[in-house]
């Protein structure tokens, strides 16, 4: 009688060491967002919210960013584990010694695209001389504007180009001061909607300038140290990438609930809709996170011609594809 | 034994005596002061008389061992001064009261700075205020007082511990005329009552006569002591001292002294 | 009728510059998003007041351990330079190159030593607030009239007891009025500091309505931004009457 209680007892102490146990075994990963919480990143969030990082033993925590550049040394420094950052901004930071890598290129093409008014005679790259363009100075806008001319034949030394701060772009473009904005559509069309400015955009992705984006960036030390938490967590974020290009809505929804100043719902809904249709997955893409190797040839190119990047190496030793899922997840691309 | 024998109260202090042998004072190869001597029994009302810049100031600094003498030594009750004396109570031409205090806390500094009872001081405190018609003045800070009256204040903190010692330096330079009168009666009856050893520094002839027992006049650069001039007369003394031949007589004295050191140029 | 007129004709001259400004908005076609009504704004600020509040609460925190940090650490200091000639020769340039340092321009750095959140603004603001503390409490301390000292020597005051007595309360107004100066430099310093490389706080919520295109937002915050600011200097003018009563008197 003693004897079974005791084994009672035993028994629930096991599996409450069990429970316990594989509860403080979930490792834990701190995430840098390349900035504040917007619709772009919901995505991250909804995958949070789905569980998908619990399931894979991850105890996540995500913490807004400012900047791509601050993020990749939030990242080297080990400020945190892992950091969303821009692909050209983490090559260029690695180039110079930081002891970084790329796990998966999340979004494969950029959003940049020339904006212009509805009714703007401004309809190919080529209609861009002789026009005011606005540019903001220190971004990647005038190198996307250089490997879009360069692969178009455009002269930029015809285009007047207007410096101005990125806060003054609506208004720019609004007020007829400019002919046209570089800027990111998805983000930007509900806004100029919700100002009564018609407009549409010239999609640098249209214009042969392949360019990689946002990407998963840890350090050369997590790999060597974690590397299974490294492939769990690609994994469980790829898997929120893909359940986020099912239903936006839903994705939204998460974002919200946890940022609910992160925008406004139906632009947030276009924004996400936008990123799902247009960016994740490049043509010929090998899977979510991992581009064709042609393409990222070409996009390197971009990088190395026109963003500043050094060419000394190949994009392959800044780019680690050993941590993405395998099989890789394919595109549902139609 | 000092010979003063007026002991009336409880509060009476006897003085003490003070003697500078040999002083001198040079700042860098500037030879300000001395040599001097200067011996002061105790109880005795001194004063310094002389010219801007002869040293008078350093003297009394170094009386109160403020300031070290490159030659020489002073010596309190036969006893050698080596660190500022504490026994004193010192009175500067500015007020020098601090502003943030009030006219009866800036008093009780001696107090808190000494540890003495609280109570006692502050009754004495209180009784010094009346002496020197500060009623009302108690609450009130520095910046709300006029001249006069901080100057006042600030004789009562130099008192209210009953030094032996009381050192004052042109304290009634910068008052106006008529309450310069007043103070320096207010001031003499104060002494009468506790005949504690002042030294007292002033260029004016008319406080040195009015107030002394015992005048020293002082030449200028180096500071030298050129006259000891022995003030004999009845106190408490009068307002107007001009009336009395016998002051009149001790003032031209000192005057014929000043002219001769050329420190006056009358044709 | 004199103290009447001084509190009737600023609040006039508000509600006049408010009027005008509310009607420019809605009469002459100047646009929302470029110059909100105050009913619009005010609006927002009320249907946004949770964040408002929450995001304040988070800038006075950082305020309030930065300044805090600054002054305990420059009043010392000061003490310590202001007494002595030697200490302040040699520190002379150091204080001045934190002076015409760019605080803001470290915040990135700090971001990568210390993270985003309150490590990193406290660091900025306790060195902006620092500085005129510093400053200010040197001159306190260092001019002094010699001749209060031989008062205090000839009492037989212990080291101690001149600085009690003496020294601290003779510096008192000089250290008042760098921790004036520094308050303000400290709300300043938070709130660019959180527009630039923070992810909370008043100044990451203005960047926000910024990036958002909500002007109405940001007028917001910069209300609730000059609230603080005034509340502050509210707040250290009572303290500045408790501890410096003679000031007043």
């Amino acid at each position: 009688m003693a004897r079974k209680g005791l084994d009672f007892v035993l028994g629930v102490c096991l599996a409450v060491a069990l429970a316990t146990g594989s509860a403080s075994a979930a490792d834990k990963v701190k995430f840098t967002l390349n900035f504040a919480a917007d619709p772009g990143h919901a995505a991250y969030i909804y995958a949070q919210k789905q569980g998908y990082y619990r399931d894979a033993g991850i105890d996540l925590e995500i913490e807004q960013g400012r900047g791509s550049g601050s993020t990749v040394q939030l990242v080297a420094a080990g400020q945190t584990d892992v950091g969303l950052a821009d692909a050209g901004v983490i090559v260029n930071l690695a180039a110079r010694g930081a002891p970084v890598k790329i796990i998966g290129i999340i979004e494969q093409l950029s959003s940049w695209a020339v904006i212009v008014r509805e009714d703007s005679p401004i309809k190919t790259p080529k209609d861009l001389e002789g026009r005011k363009l606005g540019v903001v100075p220190g971004t990647a806008q005038r190198a996307l504007l250089g490997a879009m001319a360069g692969a178009q034949g455009v002269d930029v030394a015809k285009i007047d180009i207007v410096n101005f701060d990125a806060a003054a772009s609506l208004s720019m473009l609004g007020e007829g001061r400019v002919d046209a904005v570089i800027d990111v559509p998805d983000i930007m069309f509900p806004r100029l909607k919700d100002r009564g400015i018609p407009v549409r955009a010239l999609y640098m992705r249209d214009f042969k300038v392949p360019l990689v984006s946002m990407s998963l960036v840890v350090t050369e030390k997590m790999l060597q140290e974690r590397p299974d938490v490294v492939r769990r967590f690609v994994a469980a974020t790829l898997k929120g990438i893909k359940a986020t290009m099912e239903n936006p809505a839903a994705a939204v929804s998460a974002l919200l609930e946890v940022y609910p100043d992160a925008g406004k719902r139906d632009a947030a809904l276009f924004t996400v809709t936008e990123r799902a249709k247009n960016n994740y997955c490049a043509p010929d893409s090998v899977g979510l996170g991992l581009p064709s190797q042609k393409y990222l040839d070409a996009s390197y190119e971009v990088m190395t011609k026109f963003m500043g990047v050094s060419s000394d190496k190949p994009f392959s030793a800044y780019f680690d594809t050993a941590y993405l899922p395998n099989p890789p997840l394919v595109c549902a691309t139609k | 034994m000092d010979g003063t024998g007026t002991t009336t109260q409880a509060t009476a202090v006897a003085g003490a005596s003070i003697r500078l042998e040999g002083v001198t004072k040079s700042f860098g190869e500037n030879m300000a002061l001395g040599p001097i001597d200067v011996a002061m029994e105790p109880g005795e009302f001194v004063t310094v008389i002389g010219p801007s810049g002869c040293g008078k100031s350093t003297t009394m600094l170094i009386a109160a061992g403020l300031l070290a003498p490159t030659a020489g030594v002073v010596k309190v009750d036969g006893r050698v001064l080596d660190r500022p004396m504490t026994d004193v109570g010192i009175v500067f031409q500015d007020h020098l009261l601090l502003e943030f205090r009030t006219a009866l806390s800036n008093v009780l500094l001696q107090q808190q700075i000494r540890h003495l009872p609280r109570q006692q001081i502050e009754t004495r405190a209180r009784d010094l205020f009346a002496q020197l018609g500060l009623n009302g003045a108690e609450k009130r800070y520095p910046r709300q007082l006029s001249g006069g009256m901080r100057q006042r204040v600030s004789i009562a903190r130099a008192l209210v511990h009953n030094p032996s010692i009381l050192l004052m330096d042109e304290p009634f330079g910068a008052l106006d005329a008529i309450t310069r009168t007043q103070i320096r009666h207010d001031l003499e009856l104060l002494w009468l009552e506790r005949r504690m050893s002042v030294l007292f520094i002033t260029h004016s002839i008319e406080e040195a006569v009015g107030l002394s027992d015992r005048v020293l006049v002082m030449s200028q650069s180096p500071g030298r002591i050129v006259e000891e001039i022995r003030i004999d007369l009845p106190r408490p003394r009068p307002a107007h001292l001009g009336e009395y031949p016998q002051f009149a007589a001790h003032a031209d004295r000192i005057y014929s002294i000043f002219e001769k050191l050329g420190v006056y140029k009358f044709k | 009728m004199g103290s009447r007129s001084a509190s009737f004709l600023p609040t006039l001259s508000v509600v006049v510059v408010l009027s005008v400004w509310e009607f420019a908005s809605r009469y002459l076609g100047i646009s929302a998003h470029i110059l909100p009504a105050p009913s619009v704004f005010c609006r927002s600020l009320v249907e946004n007041a949770p964040i408002l509040t929450r995001s304040s609460l988070i800038t006075l925190q950082a305020i309030g351990v930065g300044f805090g940090v600054g002054a305990v650490a420059a009043i010392p200091l000061g003490f310590s330079i202001g007494l002595s000639p030697a200490l302040e020769r040699s520190l002379y340039y150091v204080i001045v190159l934190l002076n015409t340092l760019p605080k803001v321009a470290l915040a990135p750095l700090l971001v990568v030593w210390f993270g985003h959140g309150l490590v990193s603004k406290v660091v900025l603001i306790a060195i902006g607030a620092f500085v005129p503390v510093l400053v200010d409490s040197i001159a306190g301390f260092k001019y002094l009239d010699r001749r209060l000292l031989y008062v205090s020597r000839s009492a037989g005051a212990s080291l101690f007891q001149t600085f009690l007595f003496i020294r601290l309360p003779a510096a008192l107004p000089h250290i008042v009025s760098g921790l004036k100066t520094s308050l303000i430099i400290a709300v300043t310093v938070a709130i660019v500091v959180e527009y630039v490389a923070a992810t909370d706080g008043l100044g990451f919520v203005a960047m926000r309505a910024v990036t958002n295109d909500d002007l109405p937002l940001v007028f917001a915050t910069i209300t609730v931004g000059t609230l603080i600011g005034f509340g502050v200097n509210a707040v250290m003018s009572v303290v500045e009457w408790l501890l410096l009563p003679w000031k007043g008197a």
